[in-house]
């Protein structure tokens, strides 16, 4: 395919298509079906090259990366739009290029004319190489390639392969890059560095060392320098391997960045950010998790390079909540019901929810929900660190979800002493096994299959530390 | 007991290197891991088992290219009855060549009559269900492509599920005590009964599991639910 194919607009089938896509949105409504995949779905069936021919807004962002592109795509979409832009999104919906369709078709009319000032578009690892042939963000903001599913994603080489290729298409899009992931930071050059770096301008984001004591790897998301082979060494880690490095053997290092977080007050939950021009300025954190600081820092980079104020672009931030399908925080009795998404199926993902819960200084117990659906595997389980759990204040943790059994056996090897583990093969059993006293908070951690399940628990739990109806008197 | 860990920067894909600590923690055995700089130490001295699991494309041509000088030393190791385990495609680097769509043919090792075909567009996806010798084995598989070739000897028999290829009845190649397998991830924890068989083969009369209790719950909830017909097995 030509990559700089130029834009085709109309024909019989793209308008049948553009009409039975937008006819299919009422229906699926009447019909209480989930209509985020369908009308693109159906748009491309009728029209294979739909998306191209389709009118866009002038200005797209998009958002790619193993972990965090949900949450950004989200805290993006909420603070242009408090802004008073007309922003169309998948954010609900599909990543993959039927979602996207989706969410450009509802931004157009009947005649296909765009009435939207932006798009923010999270885009699956795995889509950008088929998105980005016929969308042509003015940003791709990366949060990270870390380990994921392998059923899908297999391992980071072959994603960050694939987001190239994504990439290779696009050269006028602008890279807003983690300089401190090893892996994603080097997207826009061949793997390894050295020649056939891509056209495209990169912008690089990080946070400077913050003296943190972050937790080792079992097995890390990086471990061979992708230029020589060589082991490299970091001068700092925020988590996992998230931090900057260096190769003895050749040289090779982390990228220079443009904005640096320079200091984190997750207490106070303030960041301050330090530009290429070398001005400071103070931001809000929207979460206290150093995984979401670097979401913030990747949203101030891209702000930034957008053309917002310091001033401005913290103003949004301040306003900016992170989404409930990924936490929400309910108190009952004194004791904090947190709700957590650690995706399963991705160690590095759960990895890094352990360990922000194993430093929450706070007395407390934690219940696993997590379910094997048709087609997973447990090897995640095998890369995944559950030995963080093995903390004097995780008084007790409750495994639930299809394959608790295999949890069990793991949090063992992980050290876990025996008797601070509960199995429980139904999980409505749940709430009998939470203590309602001598604890300060408890975490339901669940995989994005259960949040509902996972809701009606903690009600349940809620109900029973208040007695009664569940509410606070 | 000695265990040698090969080119574990690399070879540690998908919970692998977690069989090596279960061994190890069965056998009090003691780990050596063998990076890509340096020779092997079953080369020159008495190593119990020689392990190598799940890599990424380039790393099995790092892994072949590292491991291509003392390919004579497994050889004379296995013919005199040395234990090796190879998992993932890891066993790949061990065949002739692997057809790669976009690359064409790389050369591997040889040790097998094998050739892998890899296709980076279709990612297989499986669940297993097979026999070795009388013990119920239970895996997963996820990998890019399959091997083909003659193989005087396969490890598993296969019940349900895909073996070396999708025509092949057996999963895996056996020579001597030298098994490679593309089952993936914690095998071994995963298959105490095989587990078991591994350490006597090493020598130890009576293995004991770590929480061998748990292992055998979670296995036997595990053969039931992949002997189960209604079951899809690959997607």
């Amino acid at each position: 395919m030509d990559k700089r194919e130029p834009e085709k607009r109309g024909g019989v089938r793209f308008w049948l298509a553009l009409w039975a896509a937008k006819l299919s949105v009422p229906v699926l409504k009447l019909t209480r079906h989930n209509g985020t995949h369908f009308p693109g779905s159906l748009a491309m069936r009728i029209c294979p090259d739909f998306l191209r021919r389709l009118s866009k807004p002038e200005k797209i962002v998009a958002v790619t990366g193993t972990n965090g592109k949900t949450t950004s795509t989200n805290l993006i979409c909420g603070m242009l739009r408090a802004r008073g832009l007309r922003v169309l999104s998948n954010t609900l919906g599909s990543n993959m290029y039927a979602g996207v369709a989706t969410a450009l078709m509802e931004g157009v009319s009947v005649f296909n004319r765009c009435h939207s000032d932006m798009a923010v578009l999270e885009v699956d690892e795995r889509s950008a190489r088929y998105i980005f042939a016929h969308v042509k963000p003015q940003f791709l903001a990366v949060t990270n390639i870390t380990r994921d599913s392998i059923q899908r994603n297999a391992h980071q080489e072959y994603i960050f392969d694939l987001v190239n290729l994504g990439i290779s298409y696009t050269p006028e899009t602008v890279l807003i890059l983690n300089a401190d992931d090893p892996v994603s930071s080097f997207l826009g050059e061949t793997f390894g560095g050295g020649e056939g770096a891509f056209p495209n301008r990169r912008v690089y984001y990080g946070i400077a060392d913050q003296g943190q004591d972050a937790f080792l790897p079992g097995v890390p998301d990086f471990s061979v320098c992708p230029k020589c082979g060589g082991k490299p060494e970091f001068s700092y880690r925020l988590y996992r391997t998230i931090g900057q490095f260096h190769c003895p053997k050749c040289g090779t290092s982390s990228k220079e960045r443009d904005y640096t977080g320079l200091r984190l007050d997750f207490e106070n939950r303030r960041l301050t950010v330090e530009d290429r021009s070398g001005a400071r300025f103070d931001c809000p954190l929207p979460s206290d998790s150093i995984f979401n600081a670097y979401n913030t820092m990747m949203i101030v980079a891209l702000f930034g390079e957008m053309g917002y104020s310091r001033q401005e672009t913290a103003r949004l931030l301040g306003e900016a909540q992170i989404t409930d399908r990924r936490f929400t925080l309910e108190t009952a009795g004194g004791i904090n019901l947190y709700t957590y998404a650690a995706k399963g199926q991705n160690g590095s993902a759960i990895s890094s929810v352990f360990e922000y819960l194993a430093k929450d200084p706070s007395k407390k117990e934690v219940v696993v929900m997590l379910y094997e659906h048709f087609g997973d595997t447990l090897t995640w389980l095998y890369e995944s660190d559950f030995e963080y759990l093995d903390q004097e204040n995780i008084s007790k943790i409750i495994l639930t979800g299809n394959r608790y059994l295999d949890c069990e056996l793991r949090m063992k090897l992980a050290g876990i002493p025996a008797e601070k583990i509960v199995c429980l093969e139904d999980e409505t059993r749940v709430p009998e096994y939470v203590d309602t006293e001598g604890i300060e908070s408890v975490y339901f951690l669940h995989d994005v299959y259960c949040m509902e399940k996972t809701m009606r628990c903690r009600q349940l739990v809620k109900k029973r530390i208040l007695g009664g109806d569940g509410h606070e008197n | 007991m000695k265990i040698e860990v090969l080119y574990p920067e690399v070879c540690n894909l998908f919970g692998d290197l977690m069989n090596v600590e279960y061994l190890a923690r069965c056998a009090d055995a003691e780990v050596i891991r063998t990076s890509l700089k340096e020779t092997p130490r079953f080369v020159s001295e008495k190593v119990d088992l020689v392990y190598m699991g799940s890599v990424t494309e380039r790393g099995q041509e790092l892994a072949r290219d590292a491991f291509a000088p003392h390919l004579g030393a497994l050889k004379k190791r296995t013919a005199q009855g040395g234990v090796t385990l190879i998992t993932g495609n890891a066993l790949e680097i061990f065949g002739e060549y692997i057809t790669d769509d976009d690359v064409g043919d790389i050369p591997m090792l040889g040790l097998f009559p094998t050739h892998a075909e890899r296709h980076l567009t279709r990612r297989f996806n499986g669940m297993f269900l097979g026999k070795f010798e009388d013990i119920t084995i239970v895996g997963f598989k996820s990998q890019f492509g399959h091997s083909y070739g003659k193989v005087q000897r396969g490890l598993f028999e296969v019940t349900r599920g895909t073996g070396l290829n999708p025509n092949e009845k057996w999963e895996g190649i056996r020579e001597n005590n030298l098994m490679a397998t593309y089952l993936i991830g914690p095998l071994l924890v995963m298959n105490p009964h095989f587990t078991k068989y591994l350490l006597k083969l090493l020598g130890v009369s009576e293995p004991r599991l770590v929480f061998e209790e748990a292992s055998l719950d979670a296995y036997n909830q595990r053969v039931l639910d992949f002997s189960d017909p209604k079951r899809g097995f690959e997607y």
